[in-house]
Order: C-alpha cells, then sequence, then structure tokens
C-alpha cells in the first residue's frame, strides 16, 4: 500500500466504528434517498424522521444513503442499535414514521410489523490485508430466537451475491470517506503499482465482459487503446442507461459512485489515457449529482488531478450530459453525442480505439463494467471468476419489473435460471395469473415465451434465440398482456429512436410500425407476416446495432407466439383483448350503482342515459377503450371482440373469399 | 438556454448560430435531435407521461389517452395559455410505480384510469397537485422550476 493511500485510509478508517455506530452507543437511522425511493416519498420520510428524533429526543444518527435496491418495500429505514444487527425495515411512508419511531427506536422493538429482516453487518476492508477482502466479523441480532428473520434468508436476498451492490444502502453515496473506508480506490492503489499491460492482462484473465450487453472483454478492449499510438486518449464511460426497464447503472451511481470512478482511473491507467468522459442521460439528475460530488471530493484527496496518490500518473474526468437519445449508447453515437453533434451512430471500422473522441482514440465501457474493476485488482482473477460461468465471469445486476410482486434490483451471479430471479426473489405475477413471457435487454432485446423461464442468465442462450440479455432490465408480464402491443410499443420506439441516417433503419422502422398498427387496428392482411419477415430481412443491412436490432421484438414474437399474431391477423381479435380497435367496452348491468360516477369520470362522455330512465349504455361513436368504466365496475362492463359477432365485409379473410 | 428558460425558442436558435459561428440548421438540427431539448415552453403544471415498457403492460396506454382527453391536447402539447402541458418521458426506472406520470418533477402513481382523469380535472382547475421537497437538503429538486418560471 502506497504511503498516500495509507495516509487516507487511517484518516477514515478511525471513525469508521463510530460514523457507523458499531460502538458509540448510538442508534443509526439509515434511509434510502434514491430515485426510487424519492417516488415513494422517502424526502417526506425523512424529514419526519428528522421531526420524530427531535421531538423525542433520542440519541440517533440519521444517514443518507443509496438503495438497497429493495424497491417493492420503498421507502426503507435501517435501524441499527448499538452493538446489534441492523435490521431494514419497509415500507414507511412519512405518515406512519411517528408510529414507527415509537415502536422501532424508542421501545426498541425489532419486530415491528414493517420489518424484513436483519443484515449482517461486516467491518470494513481490513488495512492489514489489502487485497484480502473484507474481514466479515458481522454484528449478530440481539436475542435469534426472537428476533426479526435475517435478509438472507428473505427471498429477495436469498439468490443474491452482492460484490457490487454490498455497500449500497449502508454507506452515504455522498461521502468519499464512507467510500475509503470500505476500501475504495484499494484497487487503483495496487494497479498504480503494476505495468499498464500487466492491469489489462488482468482484468482479461478475470474475464470482465461488457456489461452493456455485449460481453466483449474489457481487458481485451482495453489492449487495443493500450496499443494504439497518439498522445492523447480519451477514455468514456457509457452511462445513457437508455434501455427502458433497466435502471441498474442509475443505482450503481446513486449508491456507490466511487466504484465508477475508480475502475475508470484504473482503465486509464492500464491504457494511458488521461482524461475521460462520463456520459450520464438527462433522465437521471441524482446521478448527475452524486457523480459529480465524488468526482470532486477525490480530486480534492489526490485521487483525480495531475499526480494521482503520488505515482506521477495524470488523469481526470468529467461529466458529459445526455440530451434524451436512445442511439447515444451505441458508442460510436455517444462519442458523437460527447463531442457535442447528433449522437448519430457511424460505420465501424474505424473503431474507438482507432479514432474516438475527437479523433483521438478512445475506450467506450459501461458503468457496471467499470465498477467492477476495483474488485478484480483487489481481490484478483481468480476470486472474480469464482461467481458466475465460463464465458460469463462474475455477478451482474439485474432490475426486474413488471407484473411483479417485488420488483427491484438485485445482483447474482451469471448463470443462475431466469426463473429464480423473476419467481423466485421477484415474486412472480401478483394473484398467481399465469406468466407469458419475459422482455429481456431492452426494445432490441426480443420477447421470450414463459415455456423458456429456466433459461439460465448468461448470453448464449439468449443469442441462440435471437434475443438480447442486455444491460439488465428484465420485464415479467402475464396473461393480460397483448404481445402485439408489445412489439408494436418496441417498434415504435425504436423507430422514433432512429437517428435518421440510413433509410433502412428510418424506413424499415416506419414501414414495421404501419403494419403492426393496422394490425392492432384491425385492418390487417393476408400476407402481412410475411412482409414483416422481408422488412426483418432488409434491416439487417442497416449500418448499426440499432437498425438490425429493431425487428428482435416482432421476430421473436413472430416465432414464439406466431398463434396469437394471426388471431389479430385472420380473426380480427385480440385474444388477451388489449389492442384498443379489436375490442369493444359494453355495458351488461345497465343498473348498476358505479355506472354513475364512470358517466361522470368517462373522460369523452361516452356512457350516456341515466339511471332512473332505462339505464346507462355507451356511445361507441365516442368511447376511446381507455377501460375507466370497467375499472370501477367490474361486474357492470364488458368487454367483447369489436368484429367477434358481425366481421366487417371486404377486410375478413372469410368475407372476402365468402363474397367472391 | 434549455436550463434558463426550460425551452429553445426559434427566434433563440439564430442568436445562438451567430455566437457560435454555425448556421442556423447546425443549432436547429440537434436541438430537435435530442428529446430532452425543448420546443415548446414549460408549462405552470408539467405531466410527463412515462412512456416506458414496465408501464404499458399495466395500462399506460389507456393512462394517456384519457388525459390526453380530459386536457385535449395532444402528447408534446400544451395547454391553452401554458397552464399546463402533457409531455412524453422516457422510463426513469422507478417502474414499481407504473403506470405514472411525473406531475412537476415528482413521480404520481401507480394510477388507475379513474385516477388519472380525477388527477387532470384538478390540474385544469389550477390545484396544487403535488407537494413541494420535504427536506431541504435535498439532493435534487423534482423540478427544476416549472412553477418559477411562472411566478
Amino acid at each position: 500500500m502506497s504511503e498516500r493511500y495509507a495516509a487516507l485510509r487511517a484518516a477514515v478508517s478511525a471513525n469508521w466504528d463510530e460514523r457507523q455506530g458499531i460502538d458509540a452507543g448510538r442508534t443509526m437511522l439509515r434511509i434510502d434517498l434514491s430515485t426510487s425511493s424519492i417516488a415513494a416519498g422517502a424526502d417526506h420520510t425523512l424529514a419526519a424522521l428528522r421531526d420524530a428524533v427531535v421531538a423525542r429526543q433520542l440519541d440517533c444518527a440519521i444517514v443518507v444513503t443509496g438503495t438497497t435496491g429493495a424497491s417493492f418495500a420503498l421507502p426503507t429505514v435501517e435501524v441499527q442499535r448499538p452493538g446489534v444487527a441492523p435490521v431494514l425495515y419497509g415500507p414507511v411512508p412519512a405518515d406512519s414514521v411517528g408510529e414507527f419511531v415509537a415502536a422501532v427506536v424508542a421501545e426498541g422493538d425489532p419486530r415491528a410489523r414493517w420489518a424484513l429482516g436483519w443484515r449482517a453487518h461486516p467491518l470494513p476492508f481490513s488495512p492489514d490485508s489489502p487485497f484480502g477482502g473484507h474481514v466479515s466479523v458481522p454484528l449478530r441480532p440481539e436475542d435469534e430466537s426472537e428476533s426479526v428473520p435475517a435478509l438472507a434468508d428473505h427471498p429477495f436476498w436469498r439468490h443474491q451475491q452482492r460484490r457490487l451492490m454490498q455497500w449500497m444502502g449502508v454507506i452515504d453515496p455522498e461521502s468519499i470517506d464512507d467510500a475509503l473506508a470500505i476500501g475504495a480506490y484499494a484497487g487503483l492503489d495496487r494497479a498504480l503499482t503494476m505495468e499498464p499491460l500487466a492491469i489489462c492482462d488482468l482484468v482479461e484473465e478475470a474475464g470482465v465482459g461488457g456489461r452493456g450487453g455485449g460481453g466483449f472483454p474489457a481487458g481485451r478492449k482495453w489492449k487495443f487503446l493500450q496499443g494504439a499510438s497518439g498522445p492523447i486518449k480519451y477514455m468514456v464511460c457509457n452511462a445513457d442507461e437508455g434501455d427502458p426497464g433497466a435502471f441498474v447503472n442509475r443505482v450503481q451511481m446513486e449508491s456507490d459512485p466511487h466504484a465508477l470512478i475508480e475502475g475508470m482511473i484504473i482503465a486509464g491507467r492500464a491504457t494511458g489515457a488521461g482524461y475521460g468522459y462520463i456520459y450520464i442521460r438527462d433522465e437521471y439528475p441524482l446521478s448527475i449529482v452524486r457523480v459529480q460530488r465524488a468526482i470532486d471530493q477525490a480530486r480534492a484527496r489526490g485521487l483525480l488531478g495531475d499526480d494521482i496518490l503520488g505515482s506521477g500518473f495524470a488523469f481526470d474526468l468529467e461529466i458529459t450530459r445526455g440530451a434524451g437519445s436512445y442511439v447515444c449508447g451505441e458508442e460510436t453515437g455517444l462519442i458523437a453525442s460527447v463531442e457535442g453533434l447528433r449522437g448519430m451512430p457511424k460505420i465501424r471500422p474505424p473503431f474507438p480505439a482507432q479514432r474516438g473522441v475527437f479523433a483521438q482514440p478512445s475506450n467506450v465501457n459501461n458503468v457496471e463494467t467499470y465498477a467492477n474493476v476495483p474488485l478484480v485488482l483487489r481481490h484478483g482473477a481468480s476470486w472474480y471468476r469464482e461467481a458466475g460461468v465460463q464465458v460469463d465471469a462474475g455477478t451482474k445486476m439485474f432490475s426486474i419489473s413488471g407484473h411483479l410482486q417485488r420488483p427491484g434490483v438485485l445482483e447474482v451471479p451469471f448463470g443462475l435460471p431466469l426463473s429464480t430471479l423473476l419467481v423466485g426473489a421477484g415474486g412472480g405475477t401478483p394473484d398467481g395469473r399465469p406468466a407469458k413471457g419475459v422482455q429481456p435487454g431492452g426494445p432490441l432485446g426480443g420477447i421470450l415465451p414463459a415455456s423458456d423461464l429456466d433459461l439460465p442468465l448468461e448470453r448464449a442462450p439468449f443469442s441462440e434465440r435471437s434475443l438480447l440479455l442486455g444491460s439488465g432490465g428484465l420485464i415479467l408480464f402475464d396473461d393480460r398482456t397483448c404481445v402485439l402491443d408489445l412489439a408494436l410499443y418496441f417498434s415504435e420506439f425504436c423507430e422514433d429512436e432512429s437517428c435518421g441516417r440510413c433509410t433502412t433503419c428510418f424506413g424499415g422502422g416506419q414501414r414495421l410500425v404501419e403494419l403492426l398498427a393496422r394490425i392492432a387496428a384491425g385492418a390487417g392482411r393476408e400476407d402481412d407476416l410475411d412482409r414483416i419477415g422481408a422488412i426483418d430481412r432488409t434491416m439487417q443491412n442497416a449500418n448499426c446495432l440499432h437498425g438490425q436490432f429493431t425487428p428482435y421484438a416482432v421476430r421473436s414474437v413472430l416465432r414464439f407466439f406466431r398463434e396469437e399474431l394471426e388471431a389479430h391477423v385472420r380473426e380480427r381479435r385480440c385474444p388477451a383483448r388489449r389492442c384498443h380497435g379489436l375490442i369493444r367496452h359494453r355495458i351488461s348491468t345497465p343498473d348498476h350503482p358505479a355506472l354513475s360516477e364512470a358517466a361522470d369520470l368517462c373522460p369523452t362522455d361516452a356512457i350516456v342515459g341515466s339511471l332512473s330512465g332505462n339505464g346507462w349504455e355507451i356511445d361507441d361513436e365516442r368511447c376511446i377503450q381507455c377501460g375507466l368504466c370497467r375499472e370501477l365496475a367490474p361486474e357492470g362492463v364488458a368487454v367483447e371482440d369489436r368484429f367477434a359477432s358481425a366481421p366487417l365485409p371486404g377486410t375478413a379473410p372469410e368475407a372476402v373469399s365468402s363474397s367472391v | 438556454m434549455q436550463e434558463e428558460l426550460g425551452w429553445i425558442p426559434r427566434e433563440a436558435m439564430a442568436i445562438v448560430a451567430k455566437h457560435l459561428r454555425l448556421s442556423e440548421a447546425q443549432v436547429y438540427g440537434p436541438v430537435t435531435f435530442y428529446s430532452e431539448f425543448r420546443e415548446t415552453p414549460l408549462p405552470c403544471t408539467l405531466v410527463v407521461w412515462c412512456s416506458g415498457p414496465s408501464c404499458r403492460i399495466v395500462g399506460g396506454e389507456s393512462i394517456k389517452t384519457v388525459l390526453e382527453a380530459e386536457f385535449g391536447c395532444r402528447l408534446g402539447e400544451n395547454g391553452p395559455g401554458d397552464a399546463y402541458g402533457l409531455w412524453l418521458g422516457q422510463c426513469n426506472g422507478t417502474c414499481e410505480r407504473a403506470p405514472q406520470v411525473w406531475v412537476n418533477g415528482r413521480v404520481v402513481g401507480p394510477l388507475t384510469v379513474a385516477e388519472a382523469v380525477r388527477l387532470a380535472r384538478r390540474i385544469k382547475a389550477g390545484e396544487q397537485v403535488v407537494s413541494a421537497t420535504a427536506a431541504a437538503d435535498m439532493p435534487i429538486v423534482p423540478w427544476r422550476g416549472a412553477a418559477e418560471q411562472h411566478s
């Protein structure tokens, strides 16, 4: 350990126990303040907690942390009484804080109704074993027989192997002291003593793959840049995370930003790059704030700048804010955007390692890729490979959502079955409805049927099915979902986000949307499914992956859910009764009491009549099929197939054949 | 300019182009390419409808349909006098609260269709529908000054 780093560590390690409330005799309250928890009102919970602690004159420290990943229980509060393992509670909304503080903090009943489980609180990274890992002598619950269950036994946590997420929800993401105390920058300290090529070798040996979805070995990618000539090289971090439904990078940046920064400095050291850009999408304002604070703090401690830890190595970082464009997640598009241009992808080669940002050799990796690097430097390649499978080493963070009981973000080793994550940890669909499929990997990732729910989470089985495992978003959906509607949704998204450079992509996408929208509106034609296949083949000639992958969603629907698509075309019927053009709402109980309210709220005044007269009915001309009346009066309103009873002449295949 | 004004008026593009010694088209291009550069002024109450897939599968499309019908404007437009607006938003990963909208930057959800209609009617009536930030030291404010623009 270098002298400079040892000094930094000593300064913060000394009072770790005190700051974490382990010996201090104070109760620690840790509150998750992240984008998801603020959406759940965590800022109000925080204010109420402060008021309650002051009002009751309790000796408590309130610490703001990132997220534990348990989105289903937000806002969460963790309570750690002196010398006892912390217990996580949630959801704790602001209006129950008074009761919560009285029961849990003042009276000290850990089993209060909000309890999720106790967490083993490991001691920080030991200064005596610089690369050995954490010394784990966790705090135990006071009396295990009477205590709450362990968080490690909770279904959401049971399958997790938290490496990147180990300290998320524990440390204050806006404090570099906390980060240093848990061992941040120890990997950098080691890297500074190594030859650049040796760092690339180590990362390659560990098998760190690109976490954006490509899985390309990071160490090998770095060697391209290492071997590139030129005095100026750039390190770029892709924090655009444009895939809707994926939010693992956001959690990383909001909960432990220093891991990303450390990874980028190490990558800079390994490749000879002296400057880095972190490209963060504008939809993540809290990530921008927290990463910026982390950069400023790192610079103030001499971890960024001209002479990092006295080694003579110079590296600095800045944030580039995205402005709302999906293709900027493609590396050449991202580079164009960093340069201040329209984020239009370019044809590779030249690869970024030859000609990247400002025409200088550059390297682009995902947030999670960089965040894994310090772990490799700290614990070694063989430790890293202990998790995961041969081709996909290590762990992966996933965000799970959709028709799911326990949505959230978790970290598991590669190779675990999809069902373990979605059913085991996520609790499967609510109300026990049958699962219909999974959408992995964002709009370009395709759609997987429920029969493939046992697929292992690694890249190969997904690519065999023309799907992408992608960057970590997994969306489970049940039988209420229409796959044509999903295909239309993803095609619309891709068409809208096409950069517009090649006609194959923007024209093909447009045509695809037209066809799908036509089918969804009940005007599908017999050969439309063949036409979709032809567009798919054509789009494989697009210049970048955006165009090539755009048809993946509809291709997978054609492959796995063909019958359902054919029902839309041939019978003009939506089996899930979702496509607005193929359904109609009909009043089945004209004197249902809830219909008065429905008539009042109906945004297009389509519910006409009165309760006193002949009862209510729906004016089909005005109805926009929003489903409000059925939501308010499920027994009073029926949804039926619009074309089932009386197929319109001319368009339905049967009608055509009979009239000819 | 986006930061200060909340939008980029067409006339401003000419001025920016002049300052940066670019053609007007070279400014217009990026502004219209990136969706977070807005060409519509920030309304008093901004309702951003989340277009994410998790919202979609739990009925987000119906939320959009009723909001458009209630507000009398299409997605991306403002209502009369810029009192309110209905814009499109990209998934911010708070999918556990789907289907949702963001009213002046604060997530409101999960919404039923009826709740969406009631929300729209309250906004049309000029009611304050979301609370301000509770903790003074919050790392981010929910919205960068939509209301301040009009005060």
